[in-house]
């Protein structure tokens, strides 16, 4: 029998070779037990192609021989369908996560139910005029219901900056996403080269695969995102219908502030701010969050009006290269049929919805309550008998008067197709509103008695009604009348409010007690909504994601196992190479004994 | 079999621990703070109602001060109507004693002097003051309200209202309308005025409102005095109003009588429906205050229980962690 044991040995020396491959996969995943994002790999072994050929010039052995083992590739265990779960879900999570933290802010500035919070600021304001309904003529509670009216007029305007800080704050926090959602994408697109040219030589680029789902799962949190495999091995990255990573390339995401950026540059222009509204999710944004330098029509005028908030207005754009389809276009606006989820989308809602709910309410609770208070002072009479001045005023230099009362609500009424910041109305009043400093430091100037053209002044100057507390009692009463009504009756005395028509629907039948306890409560259920939602999805994260790490993780056992199923083949294997060493000794020495 | 990573091992026993640490902390948090609301998400309905319950309870204890207030202010005005009420039951006495025909001329004037001594103290208690405010001036609190014009020997032969007259009343007639007068809120839309309004009470007989001599508390007493002193009989002699009306001076001094004896009435009602309300609102505190401690306030003992309860699943959760976590078969090669 001819070379019978050159063959035992070489299958022996395969399998020393395939079992010290298989025991290097072995150390690998016991090494990256710990490491995010790795998946466990196997070794896959065959048997080598059997030797012996039926033919002609067959030897005539009793058959195929086998050629011993080899390792055919090594595998990476993972499942495609859990990732896409959990990315899906990833992105829910992220975008509630973003919206939670807002949430927890706004109720830690709210502090209800307490005794120190807004709501009990303004019951004192309103009790400082129900003391003085009992005294109306004392200097001493007079000034205290000065010094009330500051202090409410103080935490009016610690709420709203309190709110538009947040606000900048989520701004600056959307620039930070946007620019790691950036960099997450250029290592992406980096590694896709990489896997690309590993894969072009025919090898198996498990650790490089490994890396690139990581910085998706990643990715998938901040934005969503759709992944597609290209035939090459790389894959294509899609946020909605945004193309962000194409294969190799990347399209960045870019912020704006609204004054930054040229229209020339953007495309469809007549959409801009359509396009705009619906970049940032459609409920309560309207179209003059954005001004280009540019007017959507075209006409290269400005959008005029000031506004007391924030000039700072952040757009989201996709940047597309200069051979994109259509070679002006260099940038596309995001708009909210891309973005569904994500950290990136859960800041744009917090910021757009949520934040500026909770502003657009409290500037109408405000709203409500001083135009109303101002409009029965106006009908009182102060110490001197001279009729009651506006105690809340607003700078004229933001609205169109400056008188609170005066504002309309233009646009909240829902006019949005002008979509301009609209002077006129009292946005920003939370923020902007002053105690008239007419009234600042003369206490006598609070109208508490009713006007009477029959009661003079007396000789020492004041007014023979000055022991009446008519419009006292009414201005404690506003805090229980609906903000619509239009009279005040106390006892025979009425005091005629103007129309509510500038008022918006759900004030006028809510007083402004029950507007601020409704404003606390609503973001109370939203907010408990928020974590309900985002638990559950936490929860569904955590699963998916155990769920894969059952399938992908390093069991250390296992891999105990196999290293000892290996440990012992090779051993075994190693004493064949002995053996076949006395086999080969028997031969060579049969003539000399 | 279910297949089990370390990976997976370590995280979902992570996840637990934290759970569960998330719960402790709740409950902890409730324990420290003794409040089952700490923020509105908590309980938003609760909330709603908790910010109710606090604004009633914060309108009724601003009513009880107005109230308390209120009843200082009345009890005042109620003594000082008493000693009016003394003073003119006194002078109805003289009234009687001067309508004598025993008396001579001395002793008509020793009884004008008296009554000139009740005059001026009646005027003393109509010009009453509590605080800085005259009690008796109507609206006009800062002005004296009943002003006395007096002759070269120092005689009163005049007083005047200088107090602001209660709005649509004739206070020459009729009964005192509530509504009409200084109101101070004690309930929900509910006013009480401040106090018996000082024209009414001294039965101002005419409704000019420009100060002038027609007062009939004081215009019956100095005319009797001046009878008196022209040693007149004061059953004979007739008592002349205002609008020049005559009767008889003990009708008249009854008719003062009965009017102080109604404000004394109205402030006893005013003082006693006050009294109702303050306990009413002191019962209804208590009511607000459970509902609102109910919502707002922690079980403590439920929570210690459920704190407790916690914490021995978070301390067997962290046991079995320290134990299934270290070794694995990797320990048993040699």
């Amino acid at each position: 029998m001819l070379g019978a044991g050159n063959i035992a040995l070489e299958i022996a020396k395969r399998s020393l070779g395939a079992h010290m491959l298989l025991m290097d996969v072995v150390s690998h995943n016991i090494a990256n037990v710990n490491t995010p994002g790795y998946t466990r790999q196997r070794g896959v072994v065959e048997t080598t192609y059997p030797f012996g050929v039926p033919g002609m010039g067959y030897m005539g052995i009793p058959g195929q021989i086998g050629t011993g083992v080899e390792v055919k590739y090594i595998q990476r265990l993972r499942n495609d369908f859990l990732d896409r779960q959990f990315r899906q879900e990833n992105g829910v999570l992220g975008s509630e996560e973003a919206k939670e933290g807002v949430y927890d802010v706004i109720e830690t500035m709210l502090q209800e139910p307490s005794d120190i919070g807004l709501g009990s600021v303004m019951s004192a304001y309103f009790d400082a005029w129900q003391e003085l309904s009992v005294t109306p003529e004392d200097p001493a509670i007079r000034n205290m219901v000065i010094e009330r009216t500051k202090n409410l007029i103080d935490t009016f305007h610690h709420y709203a900056n309190q709110l538009i800080d947040l606000r900048s704050e989520i701004d600056f926090q959307i620039g930070e996403t946007v620019k790691k959602i950036n960099t997450l994408a250029h290592q992406i697109a980096d590694l896709n080269g990489k896997i690309e040219q590993a894969l072009a030589a025919n090898q198996r680029p498990n650790d490089l695969l490994d890396k690139r789902d990581y910085l998706v799962d990643q990715l998938s949190k901040l934005v969503n995102v759709r992944v597609e495999k290209l035939d090459n091995g790389g894959i294509s990255l899609f946020v909605g219908s945004m193309n962000i990573i194409d294969d190799r390339r990347v399209n960045p995401i870019e912020v704006f502030k609204n004054t930054e950026i040229n229209a020339s540059d953007v495309s469809d222009l007549s959409n801009a701010t359509t396009k705009f509204v619906s970049a940032y999710g459609n409920k309560g944004w309207n179209g003059d969050k954005i001004r280009f330098n540019g007017s959507p029509d075209g006409d290269g005028g400005t959008f005029s009006g000031v506004d007391p908030y924030n000039t700072s207005v952040n757009t989201l754009w996709v940047k597309f290269f200069s051979d994109s389809p259509d070679e002006s276009v260099k940038y596309v606006a995001l708009d909210n049929k891309s973005l569904r989820s994500g950290k990136l989308f859960g800041l744009i809602e917090a910021r757009d919805d949520v934040i500026w709910n909770a502003l657009e309410k409290l500037d109408k609770l405000v709203w409500g309550l001083v135009s109303r208070a101002n409009e029965v002072h106006r009908q009182g009479a102060d110490l001197h008998g001279n009729a009651g001045e506006d105690i809340f005023l607003v700078p004229d230099s933001i609205y169109t008067s400056s008188r609170p009362q005066d504002l309309v609500a233009t646009l909240y009424a829902g006019d949005d197709s002008s979509g301009l910041w609209k002077s006129s109305n009292f946005r920003g009043i939370a923020a902007h509103v002053y105690l008239n400093p007419d009234i600042d430091g003369h206490p006598e100037r609070l109208a508490a008695a009713r006007q009477d053209p029959t009661a003079g002044v007396g000789s020492d100057g004041y007014y023979n009604l000055s022991g009446d507390s008519t419009v006292a009692v009414a201005m404690a009463q506003l805090r229980d009348i609906n903000m619509g009504q239009t009279s005040i009756t106390v006892n025979n005395y009425t005091i005629n409010l103007a129309s509510p028509a500038n008022f918006t629907s759900d004030m006028t039948l809510k007083s402004t007690r029950e507007y601020f306890d409704s404003w606390v409560s609503g973001i109370g259920s939203d907010s408990e909504n928020n974590k309900t939602i985002k638990k559950n999805v936490e929860n569904l994260t955590k699963m998916l994601d155990l769920k894969r790490k059952q399938e992908s993780g390093v069991n250390l056992d296992e891999e105990a196992a196999d290293l000892i199923r290996f440990q012992k083949a090779y051993n075994a294997s190693a004493r064949l190479v002995s053996v076949m060493e006395q086999v080969m000794d028997t031969i060579i020495n049969l003539g000399r004994a | 079999m279910m297949r089990v990573s370390n990976t997976f091992l370590h995280e979902r026993m992570l996840y637990d621990i934290q759970s569960v640490m998330s719960r402790l902390v709740r409950a902890q948090n409730e324990l420290s703070s003794g409040k089952r609301i700490l923020k509105p998400s908590d309980d938003p309905l609760g909330t709603a109602l908790v910010l109710r319950w606090r604004g009633q309870i914060s309108k009724m204890d601003r009513w009880q001060k107005n109230i308390e207030e209120l009843q200082s202010r009345f009890e005042m005005s109620e003594s000082n109507l008493d000693t009016v009420k003394d003073l003119l039951t006194r002078a109805r006495d003289i009234f009687i004693r001067g309508g004598s025909d025993s008396l001579g001329p001395d002793e008509k004037k020793a009884l004008a002097d008296e009554l000139d001594q009740i005059l001026q103290e009646l005027v003393n208690r109509m010009n009453a003051k509590y605080g800085d405010r005259y009690l008796f001036a109507g609206a006009d609190v800062l002005h004296k309200p009943f002003e006395v014009q007096k002759d070269a020997t120092g005689k009163i032969t005049a007083v005047t209202y200088h107090g602001y007259p209660i709005p649509s009343r004739d206070p020459s007639t009729g009964n005192l309308n509530d509504e009409a007068w200084l109101p101070v809120e004690v309930g929900e839309g509910v006013t009480m005025p401040q106090n018996v309004p000082g024209d009414w009470a001294v039965m101002k007989e005419t409704s000019s409102t420009t100060p002038s001599d027609d007062l009939k508390m004081f215009r019956v007493i100095i005319q009797a005095r001046d009878a008196l002193l022209q040693d007149k009989n004061l059953s004979v002699e007739q008592y002349t109003d205002a609008n020049g009306n005559q009767e008889a001076f003990l009708d008249t001094i009854d008719k003062v009588l009965a009017r102080v004896g109604e404000a004394l009435s109205y402030i006893g009602t005013k003082v006693e429906r006050l009294q109702g309300l303050h306990t009413f609102y002191e019962k209804m505190r208590v009511n607000y205050e459970g509902l609102r401690s109910k919502l707002e306030d922690a079980d403590v003992a439920e929570v210690y229980i459920t704190y407790s309860k916690e914490q021995l699943v978070y301390q067997s959760a962290l046991k079995v962690a320290s134990n299934i976590l270290t070794p694995s078969l990797i320990d048993y090669i040699r």
